[in-house]
């Protein structure tokens, strides 16, 4: 019989696995990225000292002599009252140009309407500082602006901005940028605060911002299906609750009529194209008599009553396209019968369901939605 | 080509990722610096410091490479480091064979971790160089 082994001591790869698993939060990781870039630029710093100090030597030794441009090189670096008086010119404009940015993207992401956008927001601050450098750089030599140019014309940095006002707020940052490069500290600041005050008024007041109606959604809608653009949940968006939950219950009947019209569509015959609605407190003989005498060859879908007496009354038909919509039929039915109390028509012209669901029963209106008849399967033709 | 062949093949020691070729890299910088610092070389001092303050330069670098580009120099970039500042100031000092001895120990010390263990100072700081080999293990 087989003694039973101790448990294996784990081995040093384990051990080892065990010991450099990640328990590290996001949080301490971004501290720790922290620490290492501050750690980076303090070796920068000691490595640029310690270049100094070679650049130096080099300078003095004689028989480095004939290197003149490495000479030169070490002589302009070690001009240290130079350095230090542009060192601080530039820390001066590139704070300045910093403090100047901020409020422009924190009003962009303040009058964002649509998905906020953090890079565009973080780019307009890095983007005016970089102008700053490059103007500084700059300063009023010609060959290097003509230098700039073309190395800016090599880099492909253009990018589509969904929204025009973006491209404002990228123009203000360079503009700011720029103002500070120059030392024009005062334009910077008084363009940056007269900006963002205008942007800031316009936000507040909805400026341009057309006042949305249901009829003006259904406009968009028709729009946007000619255009071949179809946007209903952008058009959705812009409505009420109240106004969406009745948009969607109109959608969803009508889906569930054009389902209905597909399904009662004779073999080798024409597809039925509208509906007749009537709600009436009497009797539907009347109705019906006068629909037996129409062309359209209505049949009768639901009939469904409510506690108040009120019958609802479903027809569907096929008529001419001269003959929609039946203002003649309306109006008969609405006479005909002290009990009619809503006539209503709803055409369904080149209307096709995406596809047939041969599971929905015939007529049957008060059914629950089937999971595939919703709106968005319901193409228009038009 | 036996050594490191038995160093690559053990994959506990600590030294993949550019760890082992730095460390090499080091290893041969300061050998020369040390030559150079003897008296028997006749090498003029503003070339030594030029030479021990480019060799304190690269050692900056490389571990500025270990900070940034995960790879795991910082061993050598240290070793460098304060090998030639070390020996810098010793040679400044007209100490040129205490110069001399304090790069043959740092050499020392750095092919005793080369060959031996791991690194001690990737130890204290849970440094691991040869982290993806071990979650390569099955």
């Amino acid at each position: 019989m087989r003694s039973m082994s101790p448990p294996l001591a784990p081995s040093p790869i384990e051990l080892q696995r065990k010991n450099d698993e990640p328990a590290l939060k996001p949080r301490v990781q971004r501290i720790v990225q922290v620490c290492k870039m501050l750690t980076y630029f303090v070796l920068v710093g000691l490595g640029a000292r310690i270049l100094q100090e070679i650049l130096q030597e080099v300078s003095s030794t004689t028989y480095l002599a004939e290197f003149s441009r490495v000479s030169g090189m070490a002589a302009n670096i070690i001009d240290v009252n130079k350095n230090a008086d542009d060192l601080l010119i530039t820390l001066f404009a590139l704070i300045i140009t910093f403090v100047l940015s901020v409020p422009v993207a924190w009003v962009h992401s303040l009058t964002k309407t649509s998905a906020p956008d953090p890079s565009l927001t973080q780019t307009l601050v890095v983007l005016s500082v970089i102008v700053a450098g490059v103007m500084l750089l700059l300063e009023d030599n010609l060959a290097r602006a003509f230098s700039l140019v073309g190395v800016v014309a090599a880099v492909r940095y253009r990018n589509n901005l969904i929204d025009p006002k973006d491209a404002a707020y990228v123009f203000l940052s360079l503009a700011l940028g720029m103002a500070c490069g120059l030392q024009a500290y005062h334009v910077g600041l008084l363009l940056c605060f007269f900006a963002c005050a205008i942007l800031l008024v316009l936000w507040v007041f909805h400026a341009g911002a057309p006042t949305v109606g249901e009829g003006q959604l259904v406009e968009l809608l028709k729009g946007n299906e000619k255009k071949g653009k179809r946007t209903p949940a952008e058009a959705m968006a812009w409505l009420t609750a109240d106004a969406r939950e009745r948009v969607e219950a109109e959608l969803e009947l009508q889906s569930r009529y054009i389902m209905l019209a597909a399904q009662h569509q004779s073999k080798g015959g024409k597809r039925p194209n509208c509906v007749v609605t009537v709600k009436t407190t009497g009797s539907p003989d009347a109705i019906n008599e006068h629909l037996d005498d129409h062309r359209g060859k209505w049949e009768l879908l639901d009939s469904r009553g409510d506690e108040n007496g009120v019958t609802t009354l479903d027809y569907l038909g096929r008529l001419g396209k001269k003959h929609t919509p039946p203002a003649k039929l309306l109006e008969r039915l609405r006479s005909c019968d002290p009990g009619v109390t809503h006539v209503e028509f709803r055409s369904l012209r080149k209307m096709v369901p995406e596809k047939a669901n041969p599971d929905l029963p015939e007529g049957d209106l008060s059914s629950p939605a089937e999971p595939g008849t919703s709106p968005a399967d319901v193409r228009s033709t038009h | 080509m036996k050594l490191i062949e038995r160093i690559v093949q053990r994959p506990e020691r600590n030294v993949g990722r550019g760890d082992f070729a730095t460390r090499l890299l080091a290893t041969f910088v300061l050998g020369a610096l040390v030559v150079t610092v003897m008296p028997q070389a006749n090498v003029e001092f503003p070339m030594i410091k030029i030479s021990l303050l480019a060799a304190t330069e690269v050692g900056l670098i490389t571990l500025m490479l270990g900070l940034f580009l995960d790879t795991k120099t910082h061993y050598a970039g240290l070793q460098m480091f304060l090998g030639s500042l070390a020996m810098f100031w010793l040679a400044r000092r007209q100490l040129p064979w205490a110069a001399a001895a304090v790069g043959v120990a740092i050499i020392a010390v750095g092919i005793i971790n080369l060959v031996t263990r791991r690194s001690r100072f990737n130890q204290v700081f849970n440094l691991s160089s040869i982290r993806e080999v071990i979650e390569s293990t099955p």
